[in-house]
């Protein structure tokens, strides 16, 4: 059944205030940040920290390279590539998912609250355990399948149009900023695969060169792994490359109930 | 038994979309004969239904909607029940709730309509 009551030592404390004391008060912008360390085996705690935003990069992860390498340096986040390409760094900011390096400080007014992805298993601070998420991705086989061609001197060739059913899948960088944002995919992250990993099922589906189209929507044709969307749209609100999953997981259902592959 | 049948993805999906747009028109259509009746009195009602177009639409509008509860009453048991047994226990329950409040609906306006 479902669970209507949380563990206790899920309970988030209030956690350490770190001040900033030399920084004229109207240039300190207010960070609260989630922490948790399995290893000390207590419960999660909210740690505020402030920062001098005169001395300090102008986009969230900025901040947070600050406190990682000024204030706190047991603090623990994932990131790369600094400008939104890698989805390393995808965390809920001001109760929004979304990624630190593209996020803007100014953007948000009042205290800046950093959680980790919701519904994740955590594990440490805001680095969440994307295991069954790659395995969901894994399971939908995101690569080229089709057989080998006779004459092998020429590449698999598309036109523009062929190329253009991809255009608004194939930009998405697996940052599951969209899965995490779901609330289906919150009650059945087990089962249902997310928007994330459906978008990127439909994204081989469309692909001109690709010959397993039949067999890739036979596999979702399933109560849980496909039509547990129910158009929520949150995933296409959180999606920090302004992709609309939702609509390729639409384009999906009706593919399945056209049948015109 | 094949009333108790659960429908699944491929099939629930086109169930629950077909019996939505069939159950607009028949809103429509309900809400518009009613506006007609002077009164919501028992004697009013009873001489609306015994109308055939009536009786008509409103067994097609009971049997519809019923359909459509269920199946949305089945997703949201799907959704948060997740132990399977109890999960498929209650959809079938559900079902069969839902077809019987059918039947008795039905019932009770042909015993209407024929003045029994």
């Amino acid at each position: 059944m479902a669970e209507f009551t949380l563990p206790l030592n899920s309970i988030v404390k209030t956690g350490k205030h770190f001040r900033c004391e030399s920084a004229d008060k109207k240039n300190i912008k207010v960070f609260k940040i989630y922490r948790y360390d399995p290893d000390d085996e207590k419960n999660p705690r909210v740690d505020t920290y402030e920062i001098d935003t005169t001395d300090c990069g102008p986009m969230v992860l900025d901040a947070l390279l600050k406190i990682k390498n000024e204030i706190d340096t047991s603090i623990t986040f994932r990131r790369s590539c600094r400008e939104g390409i890698c989805g390393s760094c995808s965390m809920n900011i001001d109760g929004r998912n979304a990624l630190a390096c593209t996020k803007s400080i100014d953007e948000i007014a009042g205290d800046i609250k950093i959680y980790p992805l919701p519904h994740m298993p955590v594990i440490k601070d805001l680095v969440t355990d994307l295991t069954d998420f790659y395995k969901q991705y894994e399971s939908v086989q995101p690569w080229l399948q089709a057989e080998e061609p006779e004459d092998l001197s020429s590449e698999r060739l598309q036109s523009k149009e062929e190329l253009a059913e991809l255009d608004g899948s194939d930009e998405c960088i697996l940052c599951a900023c969209c899965s995490t944002s779901c609330p289906s995919y919150w009650w059945n992250s087990d089962k249902y695969l997310g928007p994330a990993t459906l978008m990127q099922a439909y994204r081989w589906i469309a692909d001109s060169r690709d010959e397993r189209k039949k067999e890739r929507l036979e596999k979702l044709e399933d109560t849980f792994k496909l039509y547990k969307c129910h158009t929520i749209m949150n995933c296409t609100n959180a999606c920090p490359k302004g992709l609309n999953p939702a609509k390729q997981i639409a384009k999906i259902k009706s593919l399945i109930v056209t049948n015109k592959i | 038994m094949s009333l108790l049948k659960v429908l699944h993805g491929k099939k629930h999906w086109l169930y629950h979309r077909f019996s939505t747009i069939l159950l607009f028109p028949l809103i429509l259509w309900i809400i518009y004969s009613l506006s007609f009746v002077p009164e919501i009195t028992h004697e009013n009602m009873t001489l609306w239904v015994s109308k055939t177009p009536n009786f008509i639409f409103l067994s097609i509008l009971i049997i519809i909607s019923a359909r459509h509860f269920q199946l949305g009453i089945q997703v949201i048991l799907e959704d948060y029940i997740s132990t399977i047994k109890f999960r498929d226990f209650y959809i079938k329950l559900v079902n069969i709730i839902y077809y019987f409040l059918a039947l008795l609906g039905l019932i009770a306006i042909t015993r209407v309509y024929f003045g029994v």
